[in-house]
């Protein structure tokens, strides 16, 4: 019998991604903790992280194991790497620990609201209360406007004492230089595809190995990605891609008209729609990836995909660059059904042979 | 008469853009004005009802239109003005596409009364909404008077599209400036729903129509200009680099005596003051351009306020340098001993921008007017010293503007909107400016204490019953004499508070807080260098502030008003305003801001559920919104409907 | 764990606990309290926002098995309000626990108690003692005085200071600053240091301290501070920073003093108080002998005067204040006192003292005319 939740209403500080409740080991970013390791081993940690990086790669996981590995109570620090059997490990683990602050956008938000910075600072404004350390995670630093980023600006500045904040973003361009500045900046790459794998089963989000090798290949280096597509109702819908273009003439109307719910499935917010709006465009980009490179005789991952031969090189090309404007075009807030839409006629189109009329 | 009306020639009718001439209301009064321009009148008295949706009517004393004459004016391109094809290349005069009678008369009711001097009476034409009925004779006036009502009323969609009666208003108000500027020497007069605006005396000087038109900070600082160049002319005045606006609305070019816009010749004007003032500011000037009239083709654009020059470059320079060298003459650093400035306190800005909250306050209309040597050719009567200014943009701006009706205006006095023309039982004499002093007295001001109005506010007006209820605990319905009207209860009770919040604060001394331990306040470096830059202005409204870092200002001592608002949030408030406008903001500037983030504060929200006598208290001042406020956000107030909507949405009519 | 314990016993702990747990939280675990059973017969029952927190102990209960529960405090408190039974049992079962009584049964689904956040206990450290009185009077008269939420942190807090042998409450929220000093059993050493309580924790100690005669003790840690009374300790973190040097702002000299009596005093004050508002909140005061004159002015509004007489011999002086920072300090002092009001000027921050050593410092208005 559940616990009925008696208010869905948000608490400024402390609302953070997932809940892990068992030990999950780290997995890629070696030189990123190497380099971590090494300043704390020479006393140099700085007060202040920008980890920059693509999503899904295992910033804020990082980031945590980091805050874990410091407010641990019985591993050396230096080693970074947590016991994960104190009552410190556990509270990070359940989201408790007074020591640990995070901030996270709200879904239903643009932006990082300047009320979450200033319950965060004010936070920090209290001394430690277990330890000697304090650690912040600022999740989408990309979204904290101008006013927010101002009012974290004093903390980042002279953080209270034995404080370290993290903040994480996905583009180092997207920082104010004033924050860029004060912060060592940890560049997050893609993992690899094993990397990827190993994830994926440590999760327990895949059946087997060989699946986890595929969904991993398809995720292109994103543990977030991999896990999502491994569901059912996009494995459904990358077969009702294949279906569609596996034949000449594309069925871009029914295409459209099964593309469209799904992405309007995302929720109510205009913001997790274009993420999966982006999500799908991305999965079809990486179905006639696959084509392009089945038919240059590469390594076929053994994922359904298009036909070989089916698609010629030059056409696949076409329709990749095309891909890669709607892309940009809802990156750029372009309305979702209408790019959506257009993209998928002018795929149709391409194979049919015609040309595209230019789009401003 | 010299030119009679005649259809124009075909060719002349495709060489005209077929632009809408019938825009709005304020294109109309232009057509009509320029027409009379055109027909040499002396006096031109325009009186508007409801912003021109109702009524719009013209009465000029110029050559008028021979009875024969009047089915030709509203038959489509007719007009007196050219001939062929080749005097479209030769413009002297304004109103030069025909269809501009015609077209008005074909979406209102139209009426159309002109007597010639040697015709012995006058004759009448009307136009129901297109439908031409017959030439009646009738008495009048010599002279045209032309009346519009009812504009769209056979177009309900365009009639929808009209904008609120303010805004309309605005627009017809700047039309008249326009006009007003171009063409010096002749009696204007801009009335609204009975009330005169503004009435520009034939005999008043360039600037003194500014100091009407714009207020005396523009008037006192203008800087003559003069400048000539192989057959173009430049004459004119542009302000002083330190009277400057947020916007480019304040330069005003004509041409050949037509108001022109144009970006290349602007950017010249703008390019003089370079270095002279802030960017993200603009040049205040007044500037007009004589051009050869084929060098120059006005018939671009349908509403002819774009030009072609056949020579645009040398306009340029011709504009560049005069203002340049006349700067470069002037030690501009110093203050500019104009002969009108002589008279005017050499004070502190500080002192200056005190006596303007004063006035500001006190709305008393008595100035020291400007005297100053006549910038125009024309001959330059002294100025009528009882004729007291008033600014239109104050009036304009005032929700219920007040004047004083004078016995020898004909439309002035009261409820006459819907009255006749006049006719030749009464000639309507359309009169210079009159003698007597006119005040614009402020509605007294409201007394309330609580922050809700209390009873004692309906001590101002005449006891009425007031039908209101709330909605949604947010707006108020309430039932009004023509209609009903829709009002957000936040900006009205914000309206509310922000007017007694101003009254009490003029009525007394600023307190100010002195601090035991000064308050760091942490803004961007951007900001903090402009607080500071405004450290003597905010030490004048009581706020003490001090370097503290790039990012960060120590207050001392602040004013005691803070109301609910923090110290932080006034300064950061204050701080992105400085930022936002780029403004430097004078002490009552500041202190209204300041007003103005209290009553909103204070203000109740949308939501906030009222009881039936607050709905009462405030619904009996709502005469403090009106359909020109706009709440801080740019949001309108109030939304109205008249009672001949609702009839016509429910298909009584 | 199973234990059994009295409902209204268990009842009353959760209604001080609720006060600590926040209201909103992403994480049900800390909208909930943990109940930690000791044989035979003990319980202490935990609650923390991560900020404050409180332990209070439990006794007379059966206990049957030790061990830890974590319990929503919301429904939890409901079911205890709803039982008709005087005695409940409580048991931990797989993945919640388990309440029953004669006729009903609930079972919650709950948090693993690993995972509550911790709430410092006291130890075995020498802890200062006072009476609960003393410690009230320190708090009321000074916590008052803090600078709102959104302000400096330390500003919003209350400092705690130890000097010449006397511990003091300080606060101040730069218009007005209230120092007030306690009578405190010293024990041992005290390191030095200024400590800064968090008003919530300060709130906490007044909600939970009834009779002004128990003995309350308190310790002061680097991090934290605790106070114990009876069966419960009092958790909370210090705030970070820097409280302002407050000594400095006490103008040396002083050129006039004037007895007040705090009754009548606080009577004029509000009754000046009336005809002011936000845009004319000051108040004449013209101290002359014999008599203090107070006047107020509110364009629109109104004015007023009033008069009470004074035992006051010396030169006459006009300052003027917000009455509200007065009446914020006059509202917790006993109206039979008498207090000096010390000044140096009237635009140098003036001084209200009791005999008791406690001085409130006021920043007068200043009019600009």
């Amino acid at each position: 019998m559940p616990s009925k939740p008696r208010e869905k209403k948000k608490s400024a500080v402390n609302r953070v991604p997932a809940v892990e409740t068992r030990e999950i080991p780290l997995v890629g970013h070696a030189r990123v903790l190497e380099q971590l390791s090494e300043a704390i081993t020479k006393g140099r940690l700085g007060h202040a992280f920008l980890f920059v990086g693509p999503d899904g790669v295992g910033k804020h996981r990082l980031a945590r194991h980091i805050a874990q590995s410091l407010l641990c109570e019985r591993s050396d620090v230096r080693k970074l790497q947590p016991c994960g059997q104190c009552s410190s490990c556990a509270m990070v683990r359940a989201g408790t620990h007074p020591d640990l602050l995070q901030v996270a956008k709200p879904e239903e938000k643009s932006e990082l609201p300047i009320a979450m910075i200033q319950a965060l600072t004010a936070q920090l404004s209290l001394k430690p209360a277990r330890g000697s350390r304090k650690i912040a995670i600022v999740n989408n630093a990309d979204d904290l406007n101008e006013e927010s980023a101002n009012a974290f600006l004093k903390t980042l500045e002279e953080p209270p004492p034995g404080s370290l904040l993290i903040l994480i973003a996905r583009s180092l361009e997207s920082q104010l230089p004033t924050i860029q500045s004060r912060c060592q900046v940890a560049r997050f790459f893609l993992l690899s595809d094993d990397e990827v794998a190993r994830i994926l089963l440590d999760l327990g989000k895949v059946g087997s190995a060989e699946q986890a090798r595929l969904w991993a290949h398809a995720a292109q280096g994103s543990v977030a990605k991999a896990i999502e597509w491994a569901k059912p109702e996009w494995q459904e819908l990358v077969e009702t891609m294949v279906e569609s273009l596996a034949q000449q003439p594309i069925t871009s109307h029914q295409l459209t008209a099964r593309l469209l719910p799904f992405i309007d499935e995302a929720g109510k917010e205009s913001a997790s729609k274009r993420e999966r709006a982006r999500l799908v465009v991305e999965r079809l980009l990486g179905l006639l990836r696959e084509a392009l490179r089945a038919s240059c005789g590469s390594f076929d991952s053994g994922e359904p995909g298009i036909p070989a031969g089916r698609l010629d090189v030059d056409l696949l090309a076409d329709m990749i660059e095309r891909t890669l404007d709607t892309d940009y075009h809802l990156q750029r807030m372009a309305a979702i059904p209408l790019s959506i839409e257009t993209w998928l006629d002018d795929l149709a189109r391409l194979d049919e042979g015609r040309h595209l009329d230019p789009i401003f | 008469m010299t030119s009679r009306i005649s259809l124009l020639p075909s060719q002349v009718v495709g060489q005209i853009a077929a632009g809408e001439v019938v825009e709005r209301p304020a294109s109309i009064v232009k057509e009509l004005v320029e027409n009379s321009l055109d027909a040499g009148s002396r006096s031109i008295d325009v009186h508007v009802a409801e912003g021109g949706r109702d009524l719009i009517r013209i009465v000029d004393d110029g050559e008028g239109i021979a009875s024969d004459d009047l089915p030709l004016a509203v038959a489509s391109h007719a007009t007196s003005k050219i001939q062929s094809a080749d005097d479209l290349f030769r413009i002297q005069t304004m109103g030069f596409r025909g269809e501009a009678l015609a077209s008005i008369a074909a979406v209102s009711d139209f009426r159309l009364q002109s007597r010639p001097a040697d015709q012995p009476t006058a004759a009448r034409l009307e136009v129901q909404q297109g439908d031409i009925g017959p030439v009646v004779a009738c008495g009048g006036p010599i002279g045209t008077q032309i009346e519009v009502r009812q504009l769209f009323g056979s177009v309900p969609v365009r009639r929808k599209f009209l904008k609120s009666k303010q805004t309309e208003l605005s627009h017809i108000s700047e039309t008249m400036i326009r006009l007003a500027l171009a063409r010096p020497g002749i009696d204007l007069k801009l009335s609204h729903n009975d009330r005169t605006l503004y009435h520009r005396p034939a005999d008043m000087d360039l600037v003194g129509a500014i100091d009407l038109f714009f207020g005396q900070e523009i008037a006192r600082s203008l800087i003559p200009i003069d400048g000539e160049e192989e057959g173009l002319r430049l004459t004119g005045v542009v302000a002083n680099p330190e009277v400057n606006r947020p916007t480019q609305r304040y330069q005003y070019l004509f041409v050949n005596g037509r108001f022109i816009r144009d970006r290349s010749l602007a950017h010249a004007v703008v390019e003089a003051y370079r270095g002279l003032i802030l960017s993200g500011r603009y040049p205040v000037s007044f500037l007009f351009l004589t051009v050869p009239p084929d060098q120059v083709d006005v018939n671009v654009h349908p509403t002819k306020i774009e030009v072609r020059f056949e020579e645009p470059r040398r306009l340029f320079s011709l504009i560049l340098s005069t203002i340049r060298e006349r700067f470069l003459r002037s030690d501009l650093s110093a203050k500019w001993s104009m002969p009108a400035r002589a008279d005017f306190p050499s004070a502190s800005t500080a002192a200056m921008a005190r006596n303007q909250l004063n006035n500001e306050f006190a709305l008393s209309g008595n100035r020291p007017l400007a005297t100053q040597p006549s910038l125009w050719s024309h001959p330059k009567p002294a100025i009528d010293p009882g004729w007291t200014l008033s600014r239109p943009s104050e009036i304009l701006s005032h929700p219920n503007p007040i004047s004083i009706p004078s016995d020898d205006d004909p439309f002035g006095s009261t409820d006459r909107t819907d009255e006749p023309m006049p006719s030749a039982d009464m000639p309507p004499e359309v009169s210079g400016p009159s003698s007597q002093n006119r005040t614009f007295e402020e509605g007294r001001p409201t007394d309330l204490a609580s922050p809700l109005p209390s009873d004692r506010a309906d001590a101002t007006g005449p006891i009425e019953r007031v039908r209101a209820i709330q909605v949604h605990n947010s707006y108020l319905v309430v039932e009004t004499d023509e209609g009903m009207m829709l009002v957000d209860q936040h900006a009205l009770h914000e309206r509310i508070l922000y007017e007694q919040f101003r009254a009490r604060v003029a009525g007394q001394g600023i307190e100010v807080q002195e601090l035991l331990v000064p308050e760091p306040i942490d803004l961007t470096p951007l900001q903090t260098a402009l607080l500071l830059e405004q450290r003597e202005v905010l030490a004048d409204l009581g706020l003490g502030i001090e370097e503290f870092g790039d990012r960060c200002v120590l207050v001392q001592r602040h004013p005691a008003l803070l109301g609910r608002m923090t110290l932080g949030e006034m300064i950061r408030e204050i701080a992105s305003r400085l930022e936002e406008t780029g403004k430097l903001p004078t002490r009552d500037e500041i202190l209204q801001d300041l007003l103005h983030m209290m009553a909103c504060k204070a203000a109740v929200k949308a939501g906030d559920p009222l009881t039936g006598q607050e709905i009462e208290s405030l619904v009996r001042q709502r005469h403090l919104v009106d359909d020109s406020h706009h709440c801080p956000h740019g949001r309108p107030t109030v939304l109205r409907f008249t009672l001949n909507d609702l009839e016509r949405e429910f298909q009584r009519k | 764990m199973k234990a059994t314990c009295h409902r209204e016993g268990l009842l009353s702990a959760f209604q001080v606990a609720s006060g600590v747990v926040p209201q909103r939280s992403p994480r049900p675990i800390l909208r909930s309290v943990k109940l930690v059973f000791s044989p035979p017969d003990q319980a202490t029952l935990l609650a923390t926002d991560l900020e404050i927190g409180i332990r209070y102990l439990l006794s007379g209960i059966d206990v049957d098995e030790a061990g830890s529960i974590v319990l929503p405090v919301g429904e939890t408190m409901s079911i205890l309000r709803e039982l008709p039974d005087e005695r409940i049992n409580l048991r931990a079962g797989d993945g919640g626990v388990l309440i029953e009584a004669a006729s009903s049964r609930f079972e919650l689904a709950t948090e693993d108690p690993q995972e509550f956040p911790d709430v410092p206990e006291m130890g075995s450290e020498p802890a200062h003692r006072t009476k609960a009185g003393v410690l009230l009077g320190m708090i009321r008269r000074t916590s008052f005085a803090c600078a709102s939420e959104n302000s400096r942190y330390a500003l919003h807090s209350v400092l705690v200071e130890f000097e010449e042998g006397r511990f003091k409450f300080i606060a101040t929220d730069s218009k007005r600053l209230a120092i007030m000093p306690g009578a405190v059993e010293v024990a041992g050493e005290v390191p030095e240091g200024n400590w800064l309580l968090p008003p919530k924790a300060l709130n906490l100690i007044t909600r939970v301290l009834a009779d002004p005669e128990e003995e309350v003790s308190f310790v002061l840690r680097d991090n934290e501070a605790l106070f114990r009374t009876g069966k419960v300790v009092i958790y909370t973190r210090l705030v970070e920073g820097r409280f302002p040097k407050y000594q400095d702002v006490i103008p040396p000299e002083v050129n006039f003093q004037i007895p007040l009596p705090v009754g009548p005093f606080y009577g004029v004050v509000r009754q000046s108080r009336i005809l002011t508002n936000d845009e004319s909140r000051g108040v004449d005061f013209e101290f002359a002998e014999g008599e203090l004159r107070l006047e107020s002015r509110a364009s629109q509004l109104g004015q007023s005067e009033v008069r009470m007489p004074l035992g006051y011999s010396g030169n006459s002086i006009g300052v003027t204040y917000d009455p509200q920072l007065l009446i914020d300090a006059l509202k917790v002092l006993d109206p039979s006192e008498e207090i000096r009001l010390e000044l140096a000027d009237n635009r140098r921050a003036s001084v209200f003292r009791t005999r008791d050593d406690y001085a409130y410092v006021v920043m007068p208005l200043i009019r600009d005319r």
